[in-house]
Formats: C-alpha cells, structure tokens, sequence
C-alpha cells in the first residue's frame, strides 16, 4: 500500500509539471495547447539526443536541451501565434493541434518511431526508502524538481517585475501593451516556461519507462486532467489535480491492470466537466461594481 | 509659436470590413496644452485616441491613412507600447486597471525608465498625487471604486513619463464627487507639471475648467474647433451637439 501510494505521489509530480505547461499557456498566452504532448516527447528527446546520441557531458546536456526548449517556445510564438493574434480562440486550437502533427511528423522522421533507453547519469537507480518501500532517483527527482517548478513559479509570478507584467498581459493584452509592456516578450517567455516544464515532465516519465513518442505524447495528453482540475488558469489548483490524477491512475492499475492507465485521466476529466466544468478549483473575481 | 508637439494630418481610421470611425482630421496639440475633444457617443473620439496612440495586434482597427507625428517624427500606425516610448500614453475609455492585480502590482507593473533611484522618486511624486493609491496598496485594483480606478489608470500612466496624456472619458460612469476628484487631478497635474493632454469627454461641465483647446466631433470629423471657451459657450455646439440648455 505505501509502494503504491510512492508510486501515485511520484507520478503526480509528473502530472503537476505537465499540468503547469497546460495552465501556465492558457493563463499567460490565452492558448488551450494541444501540443503539449508532442513538445513534452519533443523535449525528451532533444534531451535524448543530447544525452544518449552525442553523449554530450552532463551540464552541456541540461543547458544545451534548456537553451534549445527555450529557442523553440521563441519559434512558436513568432512563427505562428503572434500571426494569429486576434483570431478566435477555436483558430488557436486548430493551430496547436497543427502544430503537434507536425511535431510528430517531424520526431518520426528524425528519431523514427521506436521506443529507446536513455543514458543514465547515476548508476543503481533504485531507491529504498522504508523496508520494501522502493522508488528510482528519477522519481525522486521529479519530485524536487516539481517542487521547485512550483516554488519558483509562485515566487516569480507573485515578487518579480516581470511576473506581474506576466500576469497583466495574461489579463488584458491591449491594455499591457497601451502601458509599455512587451506582450509579445511575454508570450515568448510564457512558451519558454511552459515548454521547460513540459521537457522535464517528458524526460523524468521517459527515465521511468522508456521514450517513445506514442507514450510521452499521451502522458502529456492526460496531463490536461491536472490542469482542468484546477480550472485551467489556477497554477496552484494543478496541485490536487495531479495528486488526484496520480492516485487515481495508480490504483487504476492496480485494480484493473494496465489497460486502466489511460482511462483513469479521462474518467477524471469526465467528472470534472459534468460536476464543475470551471474546475474545483477555479479561481473567483470578487469585483466592487 | 513653437511646433506642435503633436500633429495629426488627414487621419483615417478604419475598423475591420472598412467601416471608417475617423476621416481625414487634422490635429495640433501643443506643449503644455490641454485640448479637449467633445461629441456624442459613435462620433469617431475613442478612435481618434487609438489612431493616435496605435492598436495592438490583437485589435482589427488600422490607421489607414494620414499623419501622426509627434515632436516632428513619424509615428503613424505604430503599436501602442511604441507609442510609448515616444511619450505617447493612453489612458483607455474602459478597463483602465488589471483588476485582478493589487493596486501596488498595477503600478508596478510599469515599465519606467531611469535608474533605481529616480524610479523610486517619481513613483514616490505620483503617489503623492493620489494619496489613496498609499491606503490601498495591496487591494486587489477591481476591488477600487470606479473613480479610484480611473485615478489609478492616471497614476500608471503618469509613470511612464508622458509627454503626451491621453485621457479617454475620465468621467465615464463616475458618480458627480467622483468626476469632480478625477477632474481636479487633472487640473492640479496641468498646474504643477505642466503637462500635455488630450483628452475626449461627454461631461463638459467637468472638463471646461481645464481646457484649452477644444473640437466637436461630428460622424468622425471635427466640426467645430477653437479655443475651449468659445467652443464650449458657443450656443451652436451647446444646443446641436451637447444637448444643454441654452
């Protein structure tokens, strides 16, 4: 029972970084990303390619697969969504969707279709934490690492000059922009965070079972559960989304083997729509009128 | 005299499908002055602001022809946060706040300039302008009274350094007290920093005591223009445009 309980808090960290990359676009960018799954495998694999093709030293890795995340949140923005400012938000949609065939189109050809195993940096990946209670050094990390998504996230979005502009923007982009604020630099930043969370989701969910397009894209997919549980703009309400995500798919499993891993997301998602479509946790305006 | 610090030369702004809110005004705005620009709703005065002032990407309005030049250089059609950087600062008709950000978050959400010293000098200067903004620092902005929020909108902008203020309807679903606040804000930032605005409003009795300059807009064109008090006590504007008594 503590294995399994491990194992769904291990796997909610990973549902909470993906639920960030949903709610942080939506939020900042006004964009329901339904590319998130193809540039959480995108990041894996750049990772991948970096790691395990060139054998690349470790620093070069993690800063050449941030710096090349980074450029392609950049892209996306320039390329495609800042020529579709204004549109409708169903324009946006279709367009995500566009560009996650793309993405996969591309993976597939560049990497082929095949599942792989990533070099490892540490040897014995096996953690023991209570008699007969075990975990990896990636869960463990993705752990942290989700922690300190989110601790940083708050903290950037609630002291920084550039958060609150962050956060202005996200309200109202004309009247940011009528203010002297760079909207367009804040898109690009908010494509920059997103698609590092959505890389470190990817990469730590591939370390714990193996990269393949087909699974990270999907994990990623499911990662709208989180984010819907939250409401889709409430960073904070992502926390419970991905605990209950986790949980629920864990025991899924367990209860009903693995065909349940993929159903358990969307039995949630299902709920949440018909109980409370704005989220459980979606966040009220008290407005004086 | 001096050269304006804002010319307009045949501006014409079209929305979407072409439909023209502005046509082929001509527009002096000199140092130090206040120029009021009046008409009824749908005569083309917000548009001519945002023809000014340019239109975000996300916007369908354009200029679509015409000048807008400020100290002698072409800006026409450039995006609004441009604008700014030429001193030209909106104070938009509606959702002049982010309401959703605490009063302090507003303002400093901001993009000044200077070093961090005179930053903290002239935030310091504008609070002091608006004693309340002290009071009400860390209350959400949509939580402000509607005269607050418009005194706030002022105090962003004001941040910014304008050479050029833009007050889009200050008066706009303010209650009497509020109005008169709002106006007398203005009134002190005209006396105490000379400063240069251009501001569009439907409530004359309120903006007679600051203008200098003013223009009736009439179906996106000004019909009358001239200096404030002959316009606004000329009996044709009084009893066709604005609707008073005469």
């Amino acid at each position: 029972m503590l294995s399994l309980l491990v194992g769904a808090l291990v796997l909610s960290a990973i549902y909470a970084l993906v639920g960030f990359a949903w709610v942080l676009l939506r939020r900042t960018n006004g964009i329901l990303n339904l590319a998130t799954g193809a540039q959480l495998a995108l990041g894996a694999f750049i990772f991948n390619q970096y790691a395990t093709s060139w054998g690349l030293p470790w620093p070069v890795v993690v800063l050449g697969t941030l710096a090349t995340v980074v450029a392609l949140g950049a892209v996306t923005h320039w390329l495609i969504f800042r020529k579709l400012a204004g549109q409708p938000e169903f324009a946006l949609v279709v367009a995500t969707l566009g560009l996650a065939s793309a993405l996969k189109g591309l993976s597939s050809l560049t990497w082929g279709t095949e599942a792989r195993v990533m070099r490892e940096p540490v040897e014995g990946r096996v953690v023991e934490l209570l008699d007969g209670v075990s975990t990896t050094l990636y869960g463990i990390f993705g752990l942290v690492a989700a922690l300190v998504v989110f601790a940083a996230a708050h903290a950037f979005f609630r002291y920084s000059t550039t958060g609150i502009r962050m956060r202005a923007a996200a309200e109202n982009s004309v009247l940011a922009s009528q203010g002297g604020i760079a909207v367009d630099w804040v898109y690009v930043l908010g494509w920059a965070i997103a698609l590092t969370a959505a890389a470190i989701a990817g990469i730590m969910y591939a370390y714990q079972t193996t990269l393949s397009f087909h699974g990270v894209d999907a994990l990623g997919l499911r990662g709208i559960a989180p984010a819907l549980v939250g409401g889709l703009t409430s960073i904070k309400g992502v926390i419970p989304g991905a605990l209950i995500i986790g949980l629920a798919e864990t025991f899924g499993v367990k209860l009903f083997g693995g065909s349940a891993q993929d159903v358990a997301a969307w039995v949630v998602i299902l709920v949440v729509l018909l109980i409370r479509p704005q989220g459980l946790f979606g966040e009220k305006q008290v407005e004086r009128v | 005299m001096n050269e304006p610090l804002l010319q307009v030369r045949g501006l014409t702004v079209s929305y979407g499908g072409g439909s023209v809110a502005v046509d082929q005004v001509d527009l002096d705005v000199h140092d130090g002055e206040v120029c009021l620009v009046l008409g009824a709703n749908g005569a083309g005065k917000t548009s001519l602001l945002r023809g000014i002032g340019g239109f975000a990407a996300s916007e369908r309005g354009r200029v679509r022809s015409g000048k807008v030049l400020i100290g002698g250089a072409d800006v026409t059609g450039r995006p609004p946060r441009t604008m700014v950087g030429h001193g030209v600062v909106l104070v938009p008709e509606e959702n002049k706040v982010f309401r959703t950000l605490t009063v302090g978050e507003n303002l400093r959400a901001a993009p000044m300039t200077g070093d961090r010293g005179s930053r903290r000098e002239l935030l310091d200067e504008v609070v002091s302008l608006f004693p309340f903004i002290r009071e009400r620092m860390d209350l959400p902005a949509g939580q402000l009274s509607g005269g607050e929020r418009q005194l706030l909108g002022i105090a962003r902008a004001l941040l910014l350094k304008p050479r050029l203020l833009m007050v889009d309807e200050a008066s706009l679903g303010l209650s009497p007290i509020a109005v008169r606040k709002v106006f007398d804000s203005l009134h002190s930032l005209v006396a105490a920093k000379g400063m240069t605005l251009l501001i569009v409003e439907q409530n004359v009795r309120a903006a007679r005591a600051i203008a200098d300059r003013a223009h009736v807009m009439v179906s996106g064109t000004f019909a009358l223009s001239g200096p404030a008090r002959e316009v606004l006590e000329s009996e044709q504007v009084r009893r066709t445009y604005l609707g008073l008594e005469v």
